[in-house]
């Protein structure tokens, strides 16, 4: 038999093709694709701050060991640029843009996590 | 529509014993061979499911039901995972009830290709619903790139169902049972 000239199979790829692509296009339009907008939080001594991760700014912290820790956020990431710890570990970290991703200055005491948004649905289907 | 008794002859069990264990070995290599070029997870090409559309069309979809079930429960105890499990089932039976259908209302209207396109866009339909109530909802934001998947994995297997189809006319054991197990392939009587 030949696998070919059947209508149906015209039908249900357009059908699973638009499915995709509309499944794909919705979102962005209604806007629901992220849900949650991510944010940027950044974490020392007690203080908690919280920055959107979407709004470009420097943040610049001082803890209370004496540490200066300048926070970039910037085209939806965030790095860390400069720090007055020793080892530079935070700014060798380089920039973080997924949720659940962290950049951890250990001698000054500095988290800073990006949070919200969907979880990543990788490493869940098998 | 009347529901197909399954034939128990010794002959019948012979080839749907021959066929569970293609399925398996097929979703031991799925498990086994990661397709480490091409970077999706959760993409599997989906011979398992080959050898199920094979079933229905050569024994029936009731049969092909029967060695999907087992197919599942038998991988997931051998090589698979509890939540794989419920995955699995959910993937197995959404991709039997569409190429049930589609088999049973408009066989003559389309061909393997679309058969197999069909029942994988299914199969993972099914597996994200599982992964939406057993995990979370946002699994959903893989959708479209599983259905871009499941059309290129379903024309490959269903390329592979229609010289299969083909050449099994000319091997007696897989040849079409008679019916009433199961309809004509070409002329769709159904």
């Amino acid at each position: 038999m030949k696998p070919m000239r059947h209508p149906g199979d015209a039908v249900i790829y357009g059908i699973v093709l638009m499915a995709a692509i509309l499944a794909f296009v919705c979102p962005h339009l209604t806007g629901r694709a992220g849900d949650m907008p991510r944010t940027v939080v950044i974490t020392y001594d007690d203080t908690r701050l919280t920055f959107p991760l979407e709004e470009d700014c420097t943040v610049p912290v001082t803890t209370a060991s004496g540490h200066t820790v300048m926070i970039r956020i910037a085209d939806g990431h965030a790095a860390v640029t400069e720090s007055t710890c020793p080892d530079g570990v935070c700014i060798r970290t380089g920039v973080i843009e997924r949720t659940g991703t962290a950049i951890a200055c250990v001698p000054a005491g500095v988290l800073i996590e990006i949070e919200g948004g969907v979880t990543d649905a990788d490493a869940i289907l098998g | 529509m009347p529901m197909p008794s399954l034939d128990r002859s010794p002959r019948f069990t012979a080839r749907c014993g021959l066929l569970l264990c293609l399925a398996l070995i097929f979703s031991y290599l799925e498990v086994r061979l990661p397709l480490v070029f091409i970077p999706i997870p959760g993409f599997k090409p989906g011979f398992a499911n080959l050898v199920i559309a094979f079933t229905a069309y050569t024994c029936g979809c009731p049969t092909a039901a029967v060695i999907s079930i087992l197919r599942v429960l038998i991988s997931s105890l051998l090589f698979g995972s509890v939540t794989g499990f419920w995955f699995s089932i959910a993937g197995a039976g959404a991709s039997l009830l569409i190429m049930t259908v589609l088999l049973h209302t408009v066989r003559r209207y389309v061909s393997p290709l679309g058969i197999c396109v069909a029942s994988a866009a299914a199969h993972n339909i099914g597996q994200l619903t599982a992964a939406s109530v057993l995990l979370s909802p946002a699994v959903f934001s893989y959708f479209p790139v599983l259905m871009a998947a499941s059309l290129f994995t379903g024309t490959l297997t269903g390329f592979l169902l229609g010289r299969l189809l083909h050449s099994a006319e000319r091997i007696p054991l897989l040849r079409r049972i008679s019916p009433p197990d199961c309809p004509p392939t070409k002329k769709g009587s159904q």
